[in-house]
Order: structure tokens, then C-alpha cells, then sequence
């Protein structure tokens, strides 16, 4: 563990800096060029750095292996069909080389409609092969889910995610107004409290000064009382 | 017992609380739904998408059920024309197999059996969108041509293939017979025997033309018996039809649990919010101000 970087000495604050460093992706930097990511544990930049480097890419690994997997079973059962011209069916949506980005660059590759692989033995008016291509919705892919599955599974991870944070920012946001509560119960101001304080002051000095008011003309008394008219 | 002095921070809070009850019933209210992102019941969004796939699956069966409908019955229609032009080429061939014509009125029958050959391979030929009904799963080229080197008279350019069709979900359909089972099946050969009487009427005996017209009428039986197919998948699809709109029904009825807002709740959440809210900003705005300086005069 590297010791901890200041960011605020006495009066002096020290900026941090955002750029990246060897990667894509963005790092918190300190005023002395320190890579400080990993040592930010709290706050609203920690929890925005957790969705970005843990919440998103756990989503978007789901999200990359319906595309990738769903794009390979129908491309493999399109190809086993033929198109209207009778030549073998082709790829029917691009192939995704690797499960990276694959749901960005998830895309249907042909544009000609005749080169639907519908036909199952060659002959333009066949269908054989339709029923191939629509049994893939409720096969296994090889996640061991169907695809409607796996679509489900991640709305209902990435609502979990939602409901789950809200749940959690209600739940701290009544302790924090508690422990508010209870400090400024402590430490806060009360009007009413001082202002009695002010009162009793002020009315200790108002017979303080009425002590001082009364000596003062007893001894006045006094000394006139030695003086002869 | 002190109490926190500030009260301001609990009554925004307070504040705050009532006025997003607010909004939430308003957005149910508006939008007519319970769950509108998934963290509002990420379950029931969950079971969403698989009530809209096949919601939207559905549509797109009763979609192809009106396309095979109109599909098959264009088909059944050119039947019924062929079964028609064979009532009158066994007329024709009734006529000719009698002795006591002359070959003036020979003549004349076989004009007007060759124009219904030419008839029938039109119907044969019938077409939905450029496809052709009657050519198996060639459906690109005319299924037949006139040939009269052949001796049913026509060159078939099909194949035997069959189509299936899913209407539904479990159910398969097939949609088509090809021309070779239709109109040059053994058991009733229609282009065969029509050929044979014409021969018989050129060149023949009129015993060879009755026979020729007897196996006409196999032939007509034959066709009139196919018809069945084509009625029975009309009959099929338009029960499969209204199954389907009763599945689209239930499917609306089970969106509305999953995701629909009770809206008479929401009414009543509404104007319960909108009270609390009024009451929270009536209290925060008689207590915040007053201390006791507002009574030292």
C-alpha cells in the first residue's frame, strides 16, 4: 500500500489531474503525476470509477457473449442453407471474430434479399432451411442459455443493479440525516438556547450595573453628607 | 432533551420525499405503466421481454396467415378452373367417341381440346407474386410448357418439393403440391389422358377416345379430390387465426399485470402526495422562521 497523497495541506490544495496512462480509459492523476486510481476509495469519483471499471464491463461481457454466440449459431445454420440462386448461403450477420465489442460490431452482412439462405436443397422456392434459422431463438447457445435468456437475464441484472443502488442510497441517506441530526443536536446552534443565555446575561449585567448605580449614589450620599451647605 | 436546533435540512428532506411520491405517481399516471426502467421491478422487466417476443411473434404469424391464406386460396381457385375445363373436355370427349361424327365436327373437337390443354397448362402456370403455385420448390420458371413431342403433351420444369410452414408455434403446415402429384399423378393423369383423347380423335378409334374420355374422368376425380388439401389448409389457418388473436389478448392482459399501472392507486397515491407535500412546505413555512427573538420585543 503506497502512502496516501495529500490533497489538501493546511491552507494549500493540490489539484488532481485526469489523462491516461498507457491505456484507453481515463486515470485520476495527483499534482505530482501519480497514478492515484486504485487509491480512491470513496465519493462520488470512487463510485463512478466502480460502475466504470467493475459494473458496465460485467454487463458488457453478457452483452458481447449473446452477440457473438447468437451471431455464430445463425450464421452457422444460414450457411448450411442456399439462397435463392441456389449457391451456398453466406454469412448472414458479420462474423465476430472475437467476443470484444463484438455487440458493437454486431450487424447483418448481407444486403441483397435473395441471398437469404431460405432453401434447404438448393431450389429457389424452398423453405427447408427458414425452420433451421428460427429454432436457433429457442436453442441452447453455447452459454448454455437460449438467446431470449440471455437477453432477459442481463434487463434483469442491469435493473438489479438499479433498484439495488437505489435501495442503498435510501437506506444511507436516512442514516446520514440521522447522524446529522444527532450532531447538530449537539453541536448546533439554537437560537431560543442563546438567546435565553443573551437574556440572562443581560439582565446579570442590567443588576450588575443596578449594584454598581446603587453604590455609586450611597457613596454620593455619603460624601454629600460631610460637605456643610 | 436538546434537539437538533436546524430543522431546515429534515424538512427539505421531508420536502424532497413527497414531492418524488408526486412524480412517481405522475409518471404511471401518464404513461399508463407501473415499470417504466427496469430498476422500477427489474423481474417483471425481465418477463417483459419474453412477453413481447412472442407478442411480437404472434403478429408476425397472423401476418403470414393472411399471405398463405390468400396464397392457398388462389391456389384452390385454379383447381376449381381445372376442374371446370375438364368437365368440358369429358363433354368434348363423350362427343367424340361417338361413331356418327363427321370429321368436319372431329376437327372441331380437337380445336377445342387443344385450347383447353392450353387452358389447363395456364392454370397450371398460376402465379401469387412471381412465384409459381404448382412448380414443387421451383418456383422461379413456369412449371409447364406445351411440348407436343411428349405424350402427355407438356414438359414439367418443376421438381416434387414441399414446402412447410410454421402458422404457429408447434404447428407445421404443409403449403403446396407440386404439378407432377397434381395433374400427372397415376391416379389420374390430367395432361396424360387429355393428350391420349386428342391423339385418339387425330388418329385413333372412337373406342380408343372412350377410353381416353374414362381416364379424363379418373382424372377430374382425381383433381377434385386434391381440392380437399387446399380447403382443409384454409380451414387450418383461419383456426389458427383466431387462437392466435386470443393469444394476443391473453398476451396484452399479462403485459398490463407485469408492467401496468393500477391507475385508480395511482389517482389516490397522487393526491395523497400532493397533500403531504402541501402540509410538509404550510409546516416548514409557520416553524423555520420562529425563534424566540420573534417574541423579545
Amino acid at each position: 500500500m503506497s502512502a496516501s497523497v495529500p490533497t489538501i495541506v493546511a491552507s494549500q490544495s493540490f489539484a488532481l489531474q485526469a489523462g491516461t496512462n498507457g491505456g484507453t480509459v481515463q486515470e485520476v492523476f495527483s499534482a505530482q503525476g501519480q497514478d492515484i486510481t486504485s487509491q480512491i476509495q470513496g465519493g462520488q469519483l470512487a463510485g463512478t470509477l466502480q460502475i466504470r471499471d467493475q459494473v458496465i464491463p460485467q454487463l458488457l461481457t453478457g452483452l458481447n457473449d449473446l452477440a457473438s454466440q447468437f451471431a455464430t449459431s445463425f450464421n452457422a445454420k444460414h450457411t448450411a442453407g442456399f439462397d435463392r440462386s441456389g449457391n451456398p448461403g453466406q454469412n448472414f450477420f458479420n462474423p465476430l471474430a472475437s467476443t470484444t465489442n463484438a455487440a458493437a460490431n454486431f450487424g447483418v452482412a448481407i444486403t441483397d434479399p435473395s441471398l437469404i439462405a431460405a432453401s434447404s436443397d438448393g431450389s429457389a422456392g424452398s423453405n427447408g432451411n427458414i425452420a433451421q434459422l428460427i429454432a436457433v431463438r429457442d436453442q441452447q447457445l453455447p452459454s448454455g442459455a437460449s438467446p431470449m435468456d440471455m437477453y432477459s437475464n442481463l434487463v434483469l441484472q442491469v435493473g438489479n443493479f438499479g433498484a439495488n443502488a437505489q435501495a442503498d442510497s435510501n437506506a444511507t441517506g436516512l442514516s446520514l440525516q440521522q447522524l446529522t441530526d444527532q450532531r447538530n443536536a449537539v453541536s448546533g446552534v439554537s437560537l431560543d438556547e442563546e438567546s435565553t443565555n443573551l437574556i440572562r446575561y443581560q439582565r446579570a449585567y442590567e443588576a450588575s450595573a443596578r449594584v454598581v448605580t446603587t453604590v455609586d449614589s450611597m457613596l454620593q450620599t455619603l460624601m454629600t453628607m460631610g460637605v456643610t451647605t | 432533551m436538546r434537539v437538533n436546533p436546524d430543522m431546515s435540512a429534515d424538512v427539505l428532506s421531508a420536502i424532497w420525499e413527497t414531492q418524488s411520491q408526486e412524480n412517481t405517481a405522475l409518471q404511471q399516471m401518464s404513461t399508463g405503466k407501473r415499470v417504466n426502467s427496469p430498476s422500477d421491478d427489474p423481474l417483471a422487466a425481465a418477463q417483459m421481454v419474453a412477453n413481447s417476443d412472442q407478442s411480437n411473434r404472434t403478429d408476425q404469424y397472423l401476418q403470414n396467415i393472411d399471405t398463405l391464406t390468400s396464397q392457398l386460396q388462389t391456389a384452390d381457385g385454379a383447381l376449381s378452373s381445372v376442374v371446370q375445363a375438364l368437365t368440358q373436355a369429358i363433354t368434348l370427349g363423350v362427343q367424340g367417341s361417338t361413331g356418327t361424327l363427321s370429321d368436319g365436327n372431329r376437327q372441331q373437337i380437337v380445336q377445342n381440346l387443344k385450347g383447353i390443354q392450353s387452358q389447363l397448362v395456364q392454370l397450371a402456370n398460376t402465379s401469387v407474386g412471381g412465384s409459381y403455385l404448382f412448380g414443387g420448390t421451383a418456383t422461379t420458371a413456369p412449371p409447364y410448357t406445351l411440348d407436343s413431342t411428349s405424350p402427355s403433351g407438356v414438359t414439367y420444369n418443376g421438381n416434387s418439393g414441399t414446402n412447410t410452414v410454421q402458422p404457429a408455434d408447434g404447428l407445421n403446415l404443409q403449403t403446396n403440391l407440386p404439378g407432377s402429384q397434381l395433374f400427372q399423378n397415376s391416379g389420374g393423369d390430367v395432361f396424360g389422358s387429355l393428350q391420349q383423347l386428342l391423339t385418339a380423335l387425330q388418329s385413333g378409334t372412337t373406342t380408343d377416345a372412350g377410353t381416353a374420355t374414362n381416364q379424363l374422368r379418373s382424372a377430374f376425380d382425381f383433381v377434385t379430390g386434391q381440392r380437399i388439401f387446399y380447403g382443409n389448409g384454409i380451414n387450418q389457418l383461419s383456426s389458427t387465426q383466431t387462437y392466435l388473436q386470443q393469444e394476443k389478448l391473453t398476451l396484452t392482459s399479462q403485459e398490463n399485470n407485469l408492467v401496468g399501472a393500477d391507475l385508480t392507486k395511482a389517482a389516490t397515491d397522487l393526491t395523497r402526495a400532493q397533500t403531504a407535500h402541501e402540509a410538509a412546505l404550510a409546516a416548514a413555512a409557520r416553524i423555520l422562521p420562529t425563534s424566540l427573538l420573534d417574541y423579545l420585543k
